[in-house]
């Protein structure tokens, strides 16, 4: 089985699942954790081998098309497929679905949320957190402008995959989405184009700190926790990290939905960007039955009630009064599924989200204008074949 | 002087042995006090210019470890300033990110704080110790950084802390400071203090001192020391106050930081006394070493010859020349004893030649016949041989050497002599001396003559005795021969002419007699005449026995048996005139014959039985008895009548002395010719009114 190293549930916590289903199913499984940059390739690999490496590999949904239109994955049995259309909400399962078949049984219920430093924001003047992205911009000039913060925003617009969510959670915040109608790839929308100017503004205005352009998640949940940070959007891990409570000021950190512009609010009150990791079979596995057994093991939800720090998948799950204890976020999670986005299906998206990183830092760092930007983009991801 | 005389004298009584290991022992004791005492004066010197140059190294190592600290801090502070993540948070303004940053970098670091101001001077970020950076926000920075000194000193309290900055420049432009700090407490001291073994004590001006492993409560006067130091200048000096070495300096760099170091001599101190105790223990050791090895030295070396030579002439003293030596070694005491074994042997030769000479000495006087002993003029006896012991009538296991004359039992007529040989009243011309030895008369002849030494000195007497007893006899023996000789001539000469006459009135009465028979009336004269006649035969019988005694003894020898003799002369004894009286005889069997005149002899044996018998009363008894004593034939006759009183005694073998009434006076005297004639002896012993006994050696 490969597992990606920085996924939501621990390597460890995996592990001693796995050791479980060893102990009960008395049969053995090796487990090879590996970071998420290199999971794409060994899949593929294994997938090519007479004798894979790997019968069981964690398939991030950005790599699903491209998966299923190689071949790689089995599809999931009927008996889990049913589990999945019972248990699990269509904005989590849609994702690893195609042509009517299961590809992967869903895992970790990922998506981003809005984070806020209340702390920061009382001390400016206000006690909620904003609503929409005006009111967002509104009271970081007022934090800046009280030196509370240099820079009140912070997001993980490195040049790599997170840029990327960024981009969809922005043009969902302006009423868009990177996919058209049809299903096509469309990065040059009129809303894509006024996520991108607006993310340009807020880093003209000083609002976005610079150093956003050099980091990660993982980095930018630092700065926030940190308390560095009055607004940034993030995955779900970042709210386990705050019940942590490892940083001072951690109390006055707080989780809200994303808010979106004050002129889409009449039609959704939120947008996020899907993450969602599901556990795949190789198609060239010679143990399928015992792969797909050991993937309802690891995917039931007596294990994901251990670490409810994560969002589970299993909707009964969400509802039971443990978890509302554990995570009094859940409601907020499961609220904010309602602006989910999801980057471009399509096969060749590894590419398309290269061309479409290179176009978007390319007009964060003013080498490009934003029209120039994703007008480039579009044409070089449609060329793609 | 008193005292030290004293003592100087009762040394002088001691003992060679005890004198030579006092001194020794106070030699060493000298010795090792001069020894102790200067070796310590030089140590503590040696010493104390150690620990001065030590102290210098110890300055110049402290000023080296401050500056380098100085340098290190700022190498740290460029470092740092210059990390991408510190200028990127400074310029973005991510202060807690920056002082998580800070913070995990400064334990790495070794310092004690960081801090970061913006150019504005405001403190953006800090990390580690409240006082420090307390400090830092206290205008140093700003005072110091932009006066130029990346290197400064800040105090706050009680603290004294050394400050690095550095810009954090992102393209060109300053946007911030970061300074780096280390407090100079007394864990920074104590790694002065561990590498150059001295105590440190830290000032900054005259308000704050930090120390590090300096007593607490020599604290204040360490500072007192320190003030007086900064009162001076700063310059350095030194105090060699309390136990420590001092030097206080400051640093050119750090304006207003002195740095004040205290040797601590205790160390060499306790070394000292460990000196000074072990060469104390050291000098007990070796004059407990040395004593024992004198005492075994002069047991062994000195002592046991010392004992051997004592005892050999403790022995010699006691006259034992024979006393040998036990083997000596090669030293000088070996040299003695031999040239000792050599003298003894001399001394033991002489020795030998004394007692052979004492000895023949003892011998000469122990074999002479006379009588000598010496006698000091105290009367004591110094000297007898047995020869006087016994002529003066001591008992054999009488020893009178050494006993005063007046405690010995002898002769006073003896003691008189000696006394007046002692009193010088004697001529020396001998004496005699009757006296009585075992009941038996003896005549002593007593001379003294003056007992001198080689030297002339006078040393006693000398009493010479000798027994002249038998020459005495001899001469009364010779004087009696020569009158008998002479008695003898005169009586047969007055015999041959008496004779004749008596043979003419012998026939004339005879023929008278006769004449007279025939006539009647004549008996009354012939009865007269024949009485003349008969007392003719008598007077001629007797002359007949002058006749014979005069006349010389024809001796004529053979082997006889005395057995025979003796029965012979016992069977003709008319024993019918001597009623009462019993004749016991008794011969011993082994006797050999004797060669003698058997008639004679039977005359001698008669005329001594026909004696005894005459001497015995009726009821009394005559022994003869013959037996061997002393390789010769003893006859002897006793009778146990009156005896002999002492004129009888001394005359009784004299011609014509008699007690009888008929007698002629002659038995004896025939009896002793006799005996004589044959080579014999006889004498008698007699005791009055007990018997007498004659006894005849053949």
């Amino acid at each position: 089985m490969l597992y990606i190293a920085q996924a939501g549930y621990q390597p460890r916590d995996v592990q001693v699942r796995v050791e479980e289903y060893c102990r009960e199913s008395v049969q053995e499984v090796k487990l090879t954790f590996a970071q998420y940059e290199d999971v794409y390739e060994l899949v593929l690999k294994s997938a090519a081998s007479e004798r894979p490496d790997f019968d069981i590999v964690l398939a991030d949904l950005i790599w699903m098309q491209d998966y299923i239109a190689r071949g790689t994955l089995a599809p999931v049995p009927n008996h889990l497929a049913t589990q999945i259309w019972q248990g699990i909400v269509p904005e989590i399962y849609k994702p690893f679905e195609k042509g009517g078949k299961f590809w992967a049984f869903p895992f970790l219920a990922n998506h981003q949320l809005f984070y806020v430093n209340m702390g920061l924001l009382k001390r400016a003047g206000f006690e909620k957190p904003p609503a929409t992205l005006e009111e967002m911009v509104e009271m970081a000039r007022i934090a800046k402008k009280a030196g509370l913060i240099k820079y009140p925003l912070f997001e993980p617009w490195r040049r790599q995959e997170s840029l990327i969510c960024e981009f969809t959670i922005m043009t969902g915040a302006f009423g868009g989405s990177l996919v058209d109608a049809v299903g096509r790839t469309r990065v040059d929308s009129p809303a894509s184009l006024q996520a991108l100017r607006f993310m340009v503004s807020l880093l003209d205005e000083g609002l976005m700190n610079p150093y956003s352009l050099q980091s990660d998640e993982v980095f930018s949940s630092e700065a926030f926790l940190k308390g560095d940070v009055l607004f940034e959007s993030n995955w779900t891990f970042v709210t386990g990290r705050m019940q942590e409570r490892i940083y001072a000021g951690t109390d006055s950190l707080a989780v809200a939905l994303i808010p979106v512009s004050r002129a889409v609010k009449p039609f959704t009150s939120t947008s996020t960007v899907s993450g969602y990791q599901g556990l795949a079979v190789l198609a060239n596995s010679r143990q399928k039955a015992a792969a797909w057994s050991l993937v309802q093991y690891l995917a039931a939800p007596q294990f994901q009630r251990r670490h409810l720090s994560e969002m589970s998948v299993w909707k009964e799950v969400w509802n039971e009064k443990r978890t509302s204890e554990i995570d009094p976020n859940i409601a907020l999670k499961k609220a904010q599924l309602a602006g989910v986005r999801d980057r471009p299906g399509n096969p060749n998206y590894r590419a398309i989200s290269l061309v479409l990183q290179e176009a978007l830092y390319g007009a964060l760092t003013k080498r490009l204008t934003p029209e120039r930007a994703l007008a480039e983009a579009q044409a070089r991801i449609e060329a793609l074949k | 002087m008193n005292v030290l005389a004293g003592l100087l004298k009762r040394f002088a009584a001691l003992k060679i042995a005890t004198k030579v290991s006092a001194t020794s022992v106070c030699i060493v004791i000298l010795q090792g006090a001069i020894s102790i005492i200067g070796m310590s004066v030089v140590i503590s010197q040696a010493s104390l210019g150690s620990l001065r140059a030590q102290l210098d190294r110890t300055a110049h190592s402290v000023e080296s470890f401050i500056d380098s600290a100085g340098q290190d801090l700022t190498i740290k502070a460029n470092l740092l300033a210059g990390q991408q993540k510190v200028i990127d948070y400074t310029d973005y303004g991510l202060q807690n990110l920056l002082q998580q940053e800070l913070s995990i970098v400064r334990l790495p670091l070794k310092v004690d704080a960081l801090c970061i101001v913006d150019p504005q001077q405001d403190l953006i970020c800090a990390a580690g110790e409240q006082k420090l950076i307390v400090s830092f926000q206290a205008g140093s920075l700003a005072s110091n950084y932009w006066d130029g000194n990346p290197l400064f000193i800040s105090t706050v309290s009680d603290q004294i802390h050394l400050w690095a900055l550095s810009p954090i420049v992102r393209a060109k432009t300053k946007i911030g400071v970061l300074g780096i700090g280390l407090n100079l407490d007394s864990n920074f001291i104590n790694r002065i203090e561990s590498m150059n073994n001295a105590a440190v004590l830290l000032s900054f001006g005259k308000r704050t001192f930090v120390s590090g492993t300096l007593p607490v409560k020599f604290f204040n006067e360490f500072v007192s020391i320190a003030r007086s130091a900064i009162d001076r200048g700063g310059k350095e000096q030194r105090s060699e106050g309390l136990r420590y070495l001092t030097s206080s300096f400051s640093l050119p760099g750090l304006p207003g930081l002195y740095v004040h170091c205290f040797l601590d001599t205790g160390d060499s101190r306790r070394l000292l006394g460990r000196y000074q105790t072990f060469s104390l223990v050291f000098l007990l050791v070796v004059i407990a070493l040395g004593f024992s090895t004198s005492l075994l030295l002069y047991r062994f070396t000195f002592r046991k010859p010392f004992k051997l030579f004592n005892d050999a002439i403790r022995n010699i003293a006691a006259g034992n020349y024979g006393h040998a030596m036990e083997r000596a070694g090669t030293d000088e005491f070996g040299d003695l004893a031999r040239a000792f074994e050599e003298m003894m042997k001399s001394l033991r030769q002489r020795e030998e030649e004394l007692a052979e000479l004492g000895r023949y000495n003892t011998l000469v006087l122990a074999n002479v016949g006379s009588g000598i002993l010496t006698i000091s003029f105290e009367g004591a006896i110094t000297g007898i041989n047995p020869a006087a012991s016994s002529l003066l009538g001591l008992a054999a296991s009488e020893s009178a050497t050494g006993r005063a004359l007046e405690e010995l039992g002898i002769s006073p007529d003896i003691k008189a002599l000696i006394r007046a040989g002692l009193d010088g009243e004697a001529s020396g011309a001998p004496r005699e001396v009757r006296t009585d030895i075992g009941g038996t008369a003896r005549i002593l002849s007593v001379s003294t003559s003056p007992f001198l030494s080689h030297k002339g000195g006078k040393l006693g007497i000398i009493v010479t005795i000798s027994d002249v007893t038998h020459e005495r006899e001899l001469e009364r023996k010779l004087e009696m021969s020569s009158r008998m000789a002479t008695m003898g001539e005169m009586v047969a000469g007055v015999a041959h002419q008496i004779r004749n006459p008596l043979a003419i009135m012998k026939v004339s009465g005879e023929l008278l007699r006769d004449q007279l028979a025939k006539l009647p009336e004549a008996d009354q004269p012939r009865k007269l005449v024949s009485m003349i006649v008969t007392e003719t035969d008598t007077l001629g019988a007797v002359v007949a026995t002058f006749l014979d005694f005069a006349r010389p003894l024809a001796v004529r020898k053979e082997p006889c048996r005395i057995e025979d003799v003796l029965r012979r002369v016992l069977g003709m004894i008319p024993m019918a005139g001597f009623p009462g009286i019993d004749v016991r005889y008794s011969c011993a069997p082994d006797l050999e014959p004797v060669s003698l005149d058997r008639g004679l002899f039977e005359q001698a044996f008669t005329n001594l039985v026909m004696n005894a018998l005459e001497a015995s009363a009726p009821g009394q008894s005559v022994l003869v008895e013959a037996e061997r004593f002393d390789g010769k034939t003893v006859v002897s006759i006793q009778d146990f009548g009156q005896g002999m009183d002492e004129i009888t005694r001394t005359r009784i073998f004299n011609p014509f002395f008699t007690t009888k009434v008929a007698g002629t006076g002659l038995g004896l005297a025939i009896v002793h010719r006799i005996v004589e004639s044959h080579g014999g002896r006889i004498d008698f012993q007699t005791e009055p009114g007990k018997g007498t006994r004659f006894r005849v050696c053949l």
